[in-house]
């Protein structure tokens, strides 16, 4: 008989920073200042990869010591692939938003809004994945 | 609770621990931050597009792309 738990080495360490980037995301379209704009989302974007960062050095320790298998490894692999992407996106969409200087900047700032959900979408994504793959026991 | 599941929660736990202040580190450098610059969107896109699954990951069983 086989017992899934909860890997508690990722929930309690990103839940927080993933709470703030979520928080942050939508005030991107609430008509606010483009420079509280631009801060706000930086500050969402560079808080997901610090999250990333530290859930993805805890996955690397678990692999080191629990080795689950390959299928699983490819799993969290294509998940963290997926938010790479739409981080980059995400920064990217910022980025031309802060050097547009105003023009247009609803339509921006909604495009920047989607890029961002998309990259925090995949973040939670990457740590459910992660934390479904814990320790097995077979009985 | 059976004696690998102990040893699990009690590596999460030391994970946390040791990856706390690190953390904490970047989220205080983060915020304290101000606006940020076109260069500070540069920093963050190649600290980014540089991340790699094997990087996290070295005793990965997965090929290395």
């Amino acid at each position: 008989m086989k017992m899934k738990t909860i890997n508690p080495c990722l929930i309690p360490l990103c839940g927080t920073a993933l709470l703030v980037a979520m928080a942050a995301a939508p005030l991107a379209i609430t008509g606010c200042a483009s420079q509280q704009v631009t801060t706000t989302a930086y500050q969402t974007e560079a808080t997901t990869d610090a999250a990333v960062t530290t859930a993805m050095s805890a996955w690397g320790a678990y692999v080191a010591a629990y080795h689950p298998s390959a299928s699983e490894e490819l799993q969290v692999q294509t998940a963290f692939n997926a938010y790479k992407q739409a981080e980059l996106a995400a920064i990217d969409a910022t980025a031309a938003y802060a050097n547009a200087a105003g023009s247009n900047s609803v339509a921006q700032a909604q495009s920047e809004t989607t890029a961002l959900n998309a990259a925090t979408q995949s973040l939670t994504d990457l740590l459910n994945l992660a934390a479904e793959f814990e320790s097995t026991t077979n009985h | 609770m059976n004696p690998a599941m102990l040893q699990l929660v009690l590596f999460g736990i030391e994970e946390v621990i040791q990856q706390a202040p690190a953390l904490a580190a970047d989220l205080q450098k983060i915020f304290a931050n101000g606006t940020p610059t076109a260069a500070d969107f540069a920093a963050l896109r190649a600290k980014v597009a540089a991340e790699n699954y094997q990087q996290f990951v070295p005793n990965s069983q997965l090929p290395t792309a």
